[in-house]
């Protein structure tokens, strides 16, 4: 449909009954909406743009660029999501593109940036931030709300290699990438939570860490090799394996290794 | 369990083998809530029942396996005589190139898998050879076919063997053992020793050096190679069992910071070749 | 080669004391020989795994201890006798029925020359371009008896050569040993019955030391830094940790002697990292 054509329906439309679809002139070009994203190949992350076109047609919905099966349900997943955030979804011809086209892409990652694509290509959204120095990776859940993801370190630790400015991952992931410094990480609830952080309406969670804490904080091994009586041509074994990094076979009856009775025995006595 | 405490005398993890490790589990989705970065070195032990694939990573598009999660940790395959032959052959690559490389039809992957492996079995089907507790049900035959799982080129990557005896119950009280930290120290003066060393050949473990490298810094003086030789006479010890017992003597002798491989250091790494001599496998 | 008469006095003087000990002999090697203590092992040609084995460690046992083995050349028992005598500090005496330049069995020529070669002895009492005459070897086994101080039967069948010097030792008044055997094998049936007529049934070489009249025991030589490790090895075997603990030594050190005690044969390593004391040494 084109722009004479739309005006002319302005014209028609123009009655108290139906809704309005104001299309500035300015905008009319950007029904294309393109959105950083992640995705993973082994243990290396790579750059996904994820490419929504809306365009008034059929009402459909497809998605092309070697998705699998896991990446195809994400649809209806983002639909729903879209919704129950309180946004309306307009029967219009959707397709969304996942570039590089020639890599087949898995997992769950693509949620949300598809669901900030097909918003920012309805108009729902009204964004302030820069959105190609913005990534997004998460997962979508029916009510909306931004679920946690496998292999958010090494998306991460891609996105800082390759200079993007602020990534926007799941919230419950924060505490994974809180060593990473040199990238703006971000960690959000809801989807909501996103659209009025685009809006600059709210702030985001973000969480830092460093090595040293870490590595105080967490308590280490609950065992310790004080706790095995005996053994000690075995201890020496293991021992002189550990030193020099070598690999170890250990040859014993039943009952041998299992230390029963050392365990057993530190009850006893204490 | 002995092998399970291993980890607490390994060296820390430093942040890039700690980065590295978390990688691949974040992959996995194997990290637990609230766990940020893996700092304990990893200890897997997947029951002998796991298929090669899920052993060494794969799928429709592959996905880390339990050597790739044991990265810079430790491999434990617990009877390792009852996993299924050919699922223990697939480690052999793996050992040796300390990376994984798997393809299917979309991709192709590597993964990186440097672990220790350490394995436990009973000396004979029944389990009680050489038992002082309970008499061996076993013909010699079947303790050979037993011992015969393990294949050759498996055993050749495994340089230590040592038999490990149940402890009866009044041994139990005598004196207070070592603790982990006590041993750690140690492994981590002998860590560094090895790590100057073995700089300029882009390894840092004794167990790493290859053949040529073990003919380098392994050097014996005249007296060890006679002992060595006798050794292979009365002993029985298999031509294969050559270079390991010069690397762990090497590591003994880094132990007891000594700059060379001494007479004692050889007679110690040869106790810890059990199945070749008392097997014979 | 030498041709010795009863009166020269290089003639072994063991030989003068037999009833009918040899006009004239031919030897070949190193005359020295006749006058140090010697261990006759004799025994089948057909001989079992066990039997070569057992004689391949007397062989070898007795000969590192500077005792000369004496045997007839025949295959089997008498071929691993002679091999494993051969080493630095002990040699070995072949009496072999046919002429020195016509050996028999002729499969063990090598085995001749190589006996020469190390420093033992060959001797006959045949002419030595006389063949083989088959009735001759029972002879020839008085000589061998004759020579011998004990004599060790390995393996015999009921009527062998082997018992045939066994009882011309009876005769001489000799020393036999016998190493007892499964009462079921034709092999051991000779020496079992051997053993019932009085001979002395031997299970180590200090059992035929004892019988030499050796007065000075062999104590093993043991180094002295092995020494408190040896002492705590007895016939029940004991653990590597056991041990350590009871001589109050580091794992590490305990296992490096331990091994030199192995190689040294004065321990043995059971399966279940076990350590005795040789048996050898017990008795």
């Amino acid at each position: 449909m084109s722009y004479s054509n739309l005006k002319k329906s302005k014209i028609e439309f123009n009655s108290k009954k139906f809704p309005i679809i104001k299309i500035k002139k300015e905008r009319r070009n950007k029904l294309l909406s393109i959105i950083k994203s992640m995705s993973l190949r082994g243990l290396e992350g790579y750059v996904v743009n994820v490419q929504v076109d809306v365009s008034s047609g059929l009402p459909e919905w497809e998605i092309v660029g070697l998705p699998d099966t896991s990446i195809k349900e994400s649809k209806e997943r983002v639909r729903a999501a879209i919704k129950n955030s309180g946004y309306e979804l307009f029967s219009k011809r959707i397709l969304v593109n996942l570039a590089p086209a020639d890599i087949r892409k898995e997992g769950s990652y693509l949620d949300l940036p598809i669901a900030i694509g097909v918003l920012y290509g309805m108009e729902e959204l009204e964004i302030k931030k820069d959105l190609d120095n913005i990534a997004f990776v998460g997962e979508l859940s029916l009510d909306g709300k931004i679920n946690s993801i496998n292999g958010i370190l090494p998306i991460c630790i891609e996105a800082k290699r390759l200079g993007i400015n602020e990534i926007i991952i799941p919230a419950g992931n924060l505490e994974e990438v809180s060593l990473i410094n040199g990238i703006k990480i971000l960690g959000a609830d809801t989807l909501k939570d996103i659209t009025k952080f685009l809006k600059g309406k709210c702030k985001l969670k973000e969480m830092k860490s460093t090595w040293a804490e870490v590595n105080q904080r967490q308590n280490k091994y609950s065992i310790d090799f004080a706790d095995v009586k005996g053994q000690e041509n075995v201890k020496r074994a293991l021992e002189i394996a550990a030193a020099g990094g070598h690999n170890i076979l250990l040859i014993g009856s039943p009952g041998a290794r299992k230390n029963y009775a050392c365990r057993k025995a530190k009850y006893d006595i204490t | 369990m002995l092998a399970e405490r291993l980890n607490t005398i390994l060296p820390d993890l430093n942040f890039e083998e700690s980065l590295e490790t978390t990688k691949i589990h974040s992959v996995a989705g194997k990290l637990k809530t609230n766990e940020n970065i893996i700092i304990s070195r990893p200890f897997r032990s997947p029951h002998h029942t796991i298929t090669s694939s899920a052993l060494i990573g794969g799928g429709r598009i592959p996905r880390p396996g339990e050597i790739s999660l044991a990265h810079n940790g430790v491999l434990f395959l617990d009877e390792i005589a009852e996993f299924d032959k050919n699922t223990l052959e697939v480690l052999r690559g793996p050992l040796e190139d300390k990376q994984v490389t798997i393809s299917r039809v979309g991709q192709t992957l590597t993964y990186p898998c440097n672990f220790m492996l350490v394995a436990s079995m009973n000396p004979c089907p029944c389990g009680y050879y050489g038992s002082s507790y309970k008499k061996c049900t076993c013909s010699p035959n079947d303790i050979k076919r037993y011992l015969n799982k393990l294949s050759g080129p498996l055993l050749d990557r495994i340089d230590i063997q040592v038999e490990v005896q149940r402890v009866s119950y009044d041994k139990l009280d005598v004196d207070e053992p070592e603790t982990s930290s006590d041993i750690k120290e140690r492994i981590d003066k002998v860590r560094k020793i090895q790590e100057t060393r073995l700089k300029s050949e882009n390894i840092f473990s004794n167990a790493q050096m290859s053949a040529s490298q073990c003919e380098k810094y392994c050097k014996i003086d005249k007296e060890s190679k006679e002992l060595l030789k006798v050794a292979y006479q009365k002993l029985g010890l298999s031509a294969r069992a050559h270079n390991k017992i010069l690397k762990v003597a090497r590591t003994i002798a880094d132990l007891e910071e000594s700059k060379n491989i001494e007479k004692k250091h050889i007679a110690e790494a040869i106790q810890y070749r059990s199945l070749d001599k008392k097997y014979n496998v | 080669m030498e041709i010795l008469k009863s009166t020269n006095k290089d003639y072994p003087s063991k030989l003068l004391k037999i009833k009918d000990y040899p006009k004239t002999i031919y030897v070949e090697g190193n005359l020295d020989l006749f006058n140090k203590k010697s261990v006759a092992i004799v025994g089948s040609r057909g001989c079992s795994e066990y039997g070569k084995s057992q004689a391949e460690r007397f062989a070898k046992e007795l000969s590192k201890m500077g005792i000369c083995i004496i045997s007839g050349l025949a295959l089997g028992i008498d071929t691993v006798a002679h091999i494993n005598s051969m080493c630095e500090e002990g040699s070995t005496i072949a009496v072999i029925a046919s002429g020195l330049n016509k050996i028999f069995p002729p499969e063990n020529k090598v085995v001749a020359e190589k006996i020469i070669e190390n420093g033992g002895l060959i001797l006959s009492e045949s002419e030595p371009d006389e063949e083989i005459d088959m009735s001759r070897i029972p002879k020839r086994n008085r000589i061998i008896s004759g020579l011998a101080d004990v004599i060790l039967v390995i393996e015999a069948k009921y009527r062998s050569g082997s018992t045939i010097t066994a009882r011309y030792g009876f005769k001489q008044r000799k020393e036999v040993a016998c190493i007892p055997g499964n009462i079921d094998q034709k092999n051991s049936y000779g020496t079992n019955i051997l053993l019932q007529e009085g001979a002395n049934l031997v299970m180590s070489t200090q059992d035929i030391l004892d019988l030499l009249g050796d007065e000075e025991k062999i104590t093993p030589q043991v180094e002295g830094r092995f020494k408190e490790v040896y002492d705590n090895l007895c016939a029940i075997p004991q653990t590597v940790d056991e041990i350590s603990k009871r001589v109050n030594k580091r794992i590490s050190e305990v296992n490096e002697i331990l091994f030199m005690l192995e190689v040294d044969g004065f321990a043995e390593s059971l399966p279940g990292d076990k350590y005795i004391r040789c048996m050898k040494d017990i008795y």
